[in-house]
């Protein structure tokens, strides 16, 4: 029990030190970035009064390390900002302040996180099906058709780009077919049948994307479990084909499908900038496309931040995951 | 590697169907994407030229005749809205989408080369820390972070070498971890150790003694970089940060096909076509390299050395 602890223990330490690492490189790419970085903070329409703010906001006139510092501070404790008016608090883990739109960027995601989650939650249960399912008929019928078959639809479905497969699928479902209205997003809470329809399509353009990867590995674990002695001993004792299948040889492929489906889903939250775009899904993707097309540079530095956070957090789960769920793991 | 194992591999690459298809189809790629000025000089037409007259200003912009104006002059038709001649645009694109991921992969393996080979011949320190890094690289999600680097350079740098460096210094993370993982097996081998007991120095080992062993596992990781760099421009340009216009590409020729799909299906159709029979083709490619260089996987092509059939013939 003790090696599971220092084992999540390292695990944690390490996620920490990445993301430490994250935002020291960030700060120092917008910081090293030429031209006045208060002028960039600000964006290019922002006035002299307004420049005046950001400079004084930004402490510009102490060394970089310091403001880095600050910035880190901020995330822990809060950070107070002066406006024209008066000071705004931006309270822990404070991320940044637009000078456009006067938002905070914890504020931005909190706005975004449902739609980016309704989109990496339905996306990950088809891929699931979609991919355990073809690489369990796979692994189950071997034959040269069905690997063929498999090999074909690894190959397509992880070369080709999401904005493709959703472009084919929105001709092919809204225009050609007219089975789907032209999708807009409506909040779970409003209309859960709606929000549903609305998503069909990006939910198969990504799980198109994603299943192929579940497909391979759900065939290859299944494949290596079946050849293995324990599985031959069962058969020789009689147990089912089915039985073995489902309770014993499925179970060893498990461990790296739970892995990986964590990883995934933590990168969709970082990811899926292609697909919310596309579909004009209002997710943390389509945010910073659209601040980095008005030069809204804190928001940049903070939803990049908040996603590099997610992808750790979610690599850090997926190795705890995977140690958890299969005991073969020797935990360093 | 040696004239005779080039040879070899080269045997084996030919004897894949799909390899074969593959590199035909890239080779075409690259030649039509290299005369470019050549074809659109035949067809007679330019990237930027409008032709309002083609388009139906009526029905919103769609352009005349069937399949998007398809016609003598305008081999794959014209853009919608604007009329200008989709054949140069697509061929000039395959310039762009060629040109930013074959350099963006030459990137990714110089960087990863040199930062895997110091971290496998460094000191513990000095691997631990690149390790990490490597570590961090591979983790974070590069799509976000590109986007985040593109959008504090200023719009006077040239966009097609501002994407190839922050695609490859993105992406560099796989072939370090590969070239570190070789070199430490290498490192104890007797070979790397004799060429230590002869006086040669870490550097000269490096270069003479495991930069040769290095070139077939770097080769076929590049291989599987190339798709993924061109869905990375094509992913860029689709969200309007990659290569601007005029300059034009197949990703944001498909991000303006977004709002035409229902009434001129070619525009989506024709740049799509071209991303995913480059990706495909370069990924079947990647795949009979793979193969080629891997000894494990050439024995099942059943394809022998020149020597073994001679001396059979014998």
């Amino acid at each position: 029990m003790t090696g599971l602890l220092t084992f999540l223990l390292r695990r944690a330490g390490s996620a920490v030190l990445v993301l430490l690492a994250l935002s020291a490189v960030l700060y120092a790419v917008f910081y090293i970035a030429p031209g006045d970085p208060a002028q960039l903070a600000c964006g290019p329409k922002c006035g002299a009064e307004q420049l005046a703010q950001v400079r004084q906001n930004l402490a510009l006139g102490d060394p970089v390390w310091l403001q880095y510092w600050h910035f880190l501070q901020g995330i822990v404790t809060g950070h107070d900002y002066s406006t024209g008016t008066g000071t705004e608090h931006c309270g822990a883990p404070c991320l940044g302040l637009s000078y456009q739109s006067g938002e905070q960027v914890t504020g931005i995601l909190g706005e975004k996180l449902p739609a980016t989650a309704s989109l990496a939650i339905g996306a990950m249960v088809l891929w699931l099906i979609m991919g355990v399912g073809s690489g369990l008929v796979s692994a189950v019928r071997r034959g040269r058709f069905t690997e063929r078959a498999l090999t074909g639809f690894t190959l397509v479905g992880t070369a080709t780009p999401v904005f493709i497969t959703g472009i084919l699928l929105l001709m092919l479902f809204c225009s050609v077919l007219q089975w789907l209205p032209y999708p807009s997003y409506v909040p779970f809470t409003e209309d859960p049948e709606q929000w549903a329809w609305n998503l069909v399509l990006p939910w198969f353009a990504l799980a198109f994307l994603e299943s192929a990867k579940y497909a391979r590995i759900t065939r290859s674990s299944l494949l290596e479990t079946l050849a293995e002695d324990h599985v031959r001993t069962f058969r020789a004792y009689g147990v089912g084909e089915r039985a073995i299948v489902w309770r014993h040889a499925l179970r060893g492929a498990l461990p790296p499908v739970i892995a990986l489906s964590a990883m995934d889903f933590g990168t969709m939250f970082g990811g899926a900038v292609l697909t919310e775009t596309l579909f004009g899904i209002p997710g943390i993707g389509q945010k910073l496309v659209t601040s980095v097309r008005t030069e809204d540079l804190p928001v940049v530095l903070g939803v990049t931040l908040a996603m590099g956070c997610f992808v750790v957090l979610a690599n850090a789960v997926a190795d705890v995951l995977y140690a958890l769920a299969d005991r073969r793991v020797v935990l360093t | 590697m040696s004239t005779e194992g080039r040879g070899q591999v080269w045997r084996r690459l030919r004897a894949q169907r799909a390899a074969v298809a593959g590199g035909a189809v890239i080779a075409t790629l690259v030649l039509v994407a290299v005369a470019a000025p050549l074809f659109t000089a035949i067809e007679g037409q330019n990237t930027t030229a409008y032709h309002p007259e083609l388009v139906d200003s009526a029905a919103g912009g769609v352009p005349l005749g069937s399949f998007g104006g398809i016609s003598a002059d305008h081999w794959l038709g014209v853009e919608p809205g604007t009329g200008r001649d989709l054949f140069a645009r697509l061929i000039y694109g395959a310039r762009i989408s060629l040109g930013v991921a074959i350099g963006a992969t030459v990137v990714q393996v110089l960087l990863g080369v040199v930062i895997g080979l110091a971290a496998g011949l460094g000191n513990r320190f000095l691997d631990e820390l690149l390790s990490r890094t490597t570590d961090v690289m591979l983790a974070l999600p590069s799509l976000v972070f590109a986007i985040a680097l593109l959008a504090v350079v200023p719009a006077g740098f040239p966009r097609p070498v501002l994407l190839v460096l922050v695609i490859g210094l993105l992406g560099w993370g796989g072939t370090s971890r590969i070239v570190r993982a070789q070199v430490l097996t290498l490192k104890s081998l007797d070979y790397v150790a004799a060429a230590r007991l002869g006086g040669s120095g870490t550097w000269r080992i490096a270069r003479r003694e495991l930069l040769p062993s290095l070139a077939a596992p770097v080769i076929t990781y590049a291989a599987v970089l190339l798709p993924l760099n061109i869905n990375s421009e094509a992913g860029l340009s689709f969200l309007g940060i990659g290569v601007q216009p005029p300059t034009p590409s197949w990703g944001q020729m498909l991000s303006s096909a977004t709002t035409w799909y229902e009434a001129d299906p070619a525009y989506v159709l024709l740049p799509a076509g071209f991303l995913l029979v480059t990706v495909v083709g370069f990924t079947l490619l990647g795949e009979g390299v793979r193969t080629a260089l891997d000894p494990r996987a050439a024995s099942r092509l059943r394809v022998g050395t020149g020597r073994k059939r001679e001396e059979a013939s014998v």
